[in-house]
C-alpha cells in the first residue's frame, strides 16, 4: 500500500521535474535572445528580467524538492554517525527526516498561506512594458513542499514499519 | 538572552544538527527559526518562514546559478573536457611531469566553461588519471593534481561560490568574478611549478610521456587545438563580456550555455538525450542549493536582528588596528570547518559573521570573497570529508586507495600556503582587474 503510494508520488516529483528541466531551457532561451536582441539589434526583449526571476527560476528553485528527496540528494556529513550501527542509525534517520519533515510543512503551510494572499490582492510587478502577474508563480512554493512532504511521510511510515518488523537495520 | 548567548547557541545548535546528519538547508532553516522564536515570538518566525522563500529566489542575480551549472554539464557532456586534455597532453608532455601538468592546465581550462569545482574534478578524473596511470605515473601525484586542480573551476569565472558570495556579502558578482581570475592563474602557476619540480627531482614520480618525433608533435599540436576553439569562444565571451561590461553575470552565463548547446550539436557531442541530462543535472543542482540558500538567508536574517554586525563592531574595537589577527583567525576557522563540512554549507555559514566584521575594519570585501573561497577551497581536498577527494574517488573506483589521493593532496595543500600568504599579503593581485574594469 505504502509502496504504491510511494510509487505515485514519485511519478508526481518526476513531473515536478519535467517543468523545472523545461523552465531551466526556457531560461536559457528567453536570456539569450534578450541578449542577442538587445546587443545586435538594439532591441531587447521588454520583461526579460522580471520573467525569468518570477517564473523560470522560482521553478528551477522549487519544482525539483520532491524528485531530489527521492534521490535523497541532500547533503549530509557523515562523518560523526559513522561508526554508529546500521539500526540505530535507521532510526536517527528517521528522526532527522520527521524534523525535515516539520520543517517543510511549516513551508507549505506559510507559503500557502503567502499565495492565497498574493491572489487574494492579483499580486503583480511593475514591468517596463505594463505589470506582470506573479501570483500564479507563487503557487509553485506550497506544491513543491506539498509534494516534498508527502514524500517524507510515507518514507518515514514506511521505514518505522520496515524497523518495527526486525532488528535487521538496511545498512543505510 | 544576551545577543552574544543568544548567537553562540545557535552557532551551536547549527553544528550539533549538522553533525547528526540533517541536511544543511533544514539545519539553517531550523535553527533560524528557532531563534527568531526566542526573539521576536513565533508569529514572526511564520512571517520570515512566509515571506523570504519566494523573495530569495525570484532574484534575478540568482539566475546566474542554473545558467552556469548548464554551461558547465552541456560542455562536460560533450566532450570538451576530454579534446581540452588532449590538446594540454601533445603541448605539455615533455615537461617533467608533462601528464600531470597537462591535467592541470586543462582544468584550468575547462574551469572558463565550469563553475563547480565538484563537476570539474568529475570531468577531469575520468580522462586524466586512466592515461596518467597507464605511464606509470605516482598514484597518488595523478589523483591529487585532478583534484586539487579542480578546484581552479570556483576561481576561474564562470564560479557558483562567486555568484553566492556576492549575493549574500551583497557586492558585485561580475566583480568577484573576474577578481577569481589572477589567483586562479596563480594557483595553477604554483601546482605547475611544483609538480616539474618534484618531477625533476624524483622521475620515477612521472616517466616520461612524450613519444612522437619533433615534426610529428608539431603536426599533432596544431591538430588538437582544432577542437578546442570553441572553448576559445566561450571563454571571450563569458570573460570578455563580463570584463567590457556588456553581461551581466547571468547573461554571461545563458549566452555561454547556449552556445555551447549550438556548439555540441554542431560538433555532432551532443545527442538530445545528453541535452535532457544536462539540463536535469543543472536545475536539480540549483534547487539543492536554493534549498540550503533559503535557510541561510533566514539564518542570516536572524543574525542581523540579533544585532550580531554591532556586537562584532563593539568587539573588534581593539583589534582595528591588527586586520592580520581577523584574517588569520578567519583562516583558522575555514580551515578547521573545510575538514567537515561542503562548500556551499560552510559559505552560507560563514558569510553572515565574516562580512560585518570586514566592514567594520573597513578591508575589501572583494578580496575577502577571494580568500573566502580559496579557503572553501582548500576544504574540499582536506580529510576527513574532502569532497574532491571522494570525488575522484568515486571515478577511480578500487585503483586508487582514498589515503593515497589524500595524500597526494597534500603536496598541494603545501602550494596552498604559498599561495593563501601571496593573496593575503597583495590583495592587489585579486583587486587589481576589478578595479580597472569598464
Amino acid at each position: 500500500m505504502i509502496d504504491r503510494l510511494i510509487a505515485r508520488t514519485e511519478s508526481a516529483a518526476r513531473v515536478f521535474l519535467w517543468l523545472a528541466i523545461a523552465a531551466g531551457v526556457l531560461m536559457m532561451v528567453h536570456v539569450t535572445a534578450d541578449v542577442i536582441g538587445r546587443t545586435v539589434f538594439n532591441h531587447p526583449l521588454a520583461g526579460t528580467t522580471e520573467i525569468v526571476s518570477a517564473y523560470y527560476m522560482i521553478a528551477v528553485s522549487f519544482l525539483p524538492w520532491a524528485w531530489i528527496s527521492a534521490k535523497e540528494g541532500h547533503i549530509r556529513v557523515e562523518i560523526f554517525t559513522a561508526s554508529m550501527s546500521p539500526h540505530r542509525r535507521a532510526w536517527l534517520d528517521v528522526g532527522v527526516t520527521l524534523l525535515t519533515l516539520a520543517y517543510v510543512v511549516a513551508f507549505t503551510w506559510q507559503t500557502f498561506e503567502r499565495a492565497m494572499h498574493a491572489t487574494a490582492v492579483r499580486e503583480s510587478w511593475e514591468a517596463p512594458n505594463g505589470f506582470l502577474p506573479v501570483w500564479l508563480s507563487h503557487w509553485m512554493l506550497p506544491a513543491s513542499g506539498a509534494l516534498m512532504a508527502a514524500f517524507l511521510l510515507l518514507w518515514v511510515l514506511a521505514e518505522i514499519a520496515r524497523l518495527a518488523r526486525g532488528p535487521a537495520g538496511r545498512g543505510v | 538572552m544576551s545577543t552574544l548567548s543568544l548567537s553562540l547557541w545557535s552557532v551551536a545548535a547549527l553544528l550539533v544538527l549538522i553533525g547528526l546528519r540533517v541536511p544543511i538547508g533544514v539545519a539553517l532553516g531550523a535553527v533560524a527559526f528557532g531563534g527568531f522564536w526566542a526573539l521576536r515570538g513565533v508569529d514572526v518566525a511564520f512571517s520570515v518562514l512566509r515571506e523570504t522563500p519566494f523573495v530569495f529566489a525570484a532574484n534575478w542575480d540568482l539566475t546566474a546559478i542554473p545558467m552556469f551549472l548548464l554551461m558547465g554539464a552541456l560542455v562536460n557532456n560533450s566532450g570538451l573536457g576530454e579534446a581540452i586534455f588532449r590538446a594540454a597532453r601533445v603541448w605539455l608532455s615533455g615537461l617533467p611531469g608533462g601528464l600531470a601538468v597537462a591535467s592541470n592546465i586543462a582544468s584550468a581550462g575547462f574551469a572558463a566553461a565550469s563553475g563547480s569545482s565538484i563537476a570539474a574534478a568529475a570531468a577531469m578524473a575520468r580522462v586524466a588519471i586512466p592515461e596518467m596511470l597507464r605511464h606509470g605515473y605516482d598514484k597518488a601525484l595523478a589523483a591529487g593534481v585532478v583534484a586539487s586542480a579542480g578546484t581552479l573551476a570556483a576561481l576561474i569565472p564562470p564560479s557558483i561560490l562567486f555568484v553566492l558570495y556576492g549575493i549574500f556579502a551583497e557586492v558585485s558578482i561580475a566583480k568577484l568574478l573576474i577578481a577569481g581570475i589572477l589567483p586562479g592563474l596563480l594557483t595553477a602557476l604554483v601546482y605547475t611549478l611544483m609538480i616539474v619540480i618534484r618531477s625533476r627531482l624524483d622521475p620515477a614520480l612521472a616517466p616520461s610521456a612524450a613519444t612522437e618525433s619533433r615534426a610529428g608533435l608539431w603536426r599533432e599540436r596544431i591538430e588538437a587545438l582544432k577542437p578546442i576553439w570553441p572553448l576559445l569562444v566561450l571563454i571571450l565571451g563569458v570573460i570578455g563580456g563580463l570584463y567590457a561590461g556588456v553581461v551581466t553575470p547571468t547573461e554571461a552565463g545563458a549566452a555561454g550555455a547556449a552556445l555551447a548547446l549550438v556548439l555540441g550539436v554542431i560538433q555532432r557531442r551532443l545527442t538530445l538525450q545528453r541535452i535532457v541530462d544536462s539540463v536535469r543535472e543543472a536545475v536539480s543542482t540549483s534547487a539543492l542549493i536554493f534549498f540550503i540558500g533559503m535557510g541561510a538567508v533566514m539564518y542570516t536574517k536572524f543574525l542581523a536582528f540579533a544585532g550580531v554586525g554591532s556586537m562584532f563592531a563593539e568587539m573588534i574595537g581593539d583589534w582595528a588596528q591588527q586586520p592580520l589577527l581577523l584574517v588569520i583567525a578567519m583562516s583558522i576557522i575555514y580551515l578547521v570547518l573545510g575538514m567537515f563540512l561542503d562548500p556551499i554549507g560552510i559559505m552560507l555559514i560563514t558569510i553572515p559573521v565574516f562580512v560585518p566584521m570586514f566592514a567594520v575594519l573597513d578591508l575589501d570585501l572583494i578580496w575577502l570573497g577571494v580568500l573566502v573561497v580559496k579557503y572553501v577551497e582548500i576544504g574540499l581536498l582536506t580529510p576527513p570529508v574532502g569532497f574532491n577527494v571522494h570525488v575522484v574517488k568515486s571515478v577511480v573506483g578500487n585503483a586508487i586507495p582514498l589515503e593515497t589521493i589524500f595524500r597526494g593532496c597534500g603536496w598541494f595543500l603545501l602550494c596552498e600556503v604559498v599561495i593563501m600568504t601571496l593573496l593575503i599579503a597583495f590583495p592587489e593581485i585579486s583587486l587589481y582587474l576589478p578595479n580597472r574594469m569598464f
